[in-house]
């Protein structure tokens, strides 16, 4: 009886440990995760800037490129989208990955949000140069890949684009 | 009798401990067995890589400020990088014990100098709870790529 009592103080003292560890690791990430943890991480630009009004191509990104289209339009992007990659002066290239919510996560967690991964990049078609650069992530996304779409199209309009 | 609890309490304070390791569960590795150093301002070309983290990679280079120019033709590159990525979901075990669903993702990235096919630098990173999935690897990678091209 006691061996036992001493087992489960130790797995509780253990679990605990683990979890105090995790919360010095991340401080700022537990209070997030509390309002729906959405993250997303700026890029501070060092690179040159894109001028408004010049014509990118979306290139293929898995089926990324089509709420990634739809977001530039709504957030406004000053940029010209054209369907042909030889009229373009840029080239924007990534990746993207959903991660839907498991049983598991569900159960225990309480959440149906996918977790959603990110990254875009913004390429100079005749310098071969990348001029910008953005990947975010969101734990327990709302709005599934919609809203990285629309974290990398607010940030290529406030980073990417030179001011006029 | 008390040996065999002995024993016991032995096993549970290494259960304990192990524990508290994943739990702690980052590390990086960082390979320089080359004296030659990556010069700032240098071409850098990022070869595909598994799952798209080349494109996260470009955009920690970006973030850190990592003094070099990506390029995405390779011919007009000085260095390339290749490398190889994965991400593992969190188990129900994680989630019921720790209460995070936070992914395991590991990196290896390889730094190689184009002229002379030589190895100028490789960097691993395991992150046993990354909150921010593979861009917290690729940042990691970035930051230890800085600093050797700084020197530090």
């Amino acid at each position: 009886m006691k061996r036992q009592i001493f087992f489960g103080a130790l797995l509780l003292f253990a679990t605990g440990y683990c979890q105090f560890n995790n919360a010095q690791e991340q401080p700022a990430a537990n209070a997030q995760q509390n309002q729906t943890a959405q993250e997303t991480k700026a890029a501070p630009q060092t690179q040159p800037r894109i001028p408004p009004g010049a014509k990118v191509f979306v290139a293929p990104m898995g089926g990324f490129e089509t709420p990634f289209k739809k977001a530039m339009a709504d957030k406004k992007v000053p940029l010209e989208m054209v369907e042909r990659r030889e009229e373009a002066e840029y080239e924007i290239t990534g990746a993207s990955e959903s991660k839907k919510a498991s049983t598991a996560k569900k159960v225990i967690l309480g959440s149906w949000h996918s977790d959603e991964d990110a990254s875009i990049k913004i390429a100079n078609l005749k310098t071969g140069e990348i001029v910008y650069a953005y990947a975010v992530h969101k734990q327990d996304s709302a709005h599934g890949q919609r809203s990285t779409a629309e974290a990398c199209a607010k940030h290529v309009k406030d980073e990417a684009i030179a001011a006029k | 009798m008390i040996r065999l609890r002995r024993n016991y309490r032995l096993a549970a304070l290494g259960l304990a401990l192990a524990l508290s390791g994943v739990a702690a569960g980052q590390e990086g590795k960082g390979l320089d067995q080359s004296k030659k150093a990556i010069e700032r301002g240098s071409r850098i070309y990022i070869a595909p890589i598994e799952g798209g983290f080349d494109t996260f990679l470009a955009a920690a280079i970006i973030k850190k400020q990592v003094p070099v120019t990506v390029v995405t033709d390779r011919t007009k590159a000085e260095y390339e990088i290749t490398g190889i990525a994965s991400s593992e979901k969190a188990g129900w075990a994680k989630m019921l014990f720790m209460g995070v669903d936070n992914s395991n993702d590991m990196a290896s990235v390889k730094v190689v100098e184009l002229k002379s096919s030589e190895v100028v630098y490789g960097y691993a990173v395991k992150k046993g709870n990354s909150y921010r999935g593979k861009q917290s690897a690729a940042e990691a990678c970035a930051k230890h790529l800085k600093e050797k091209i700084e020197g530090k």
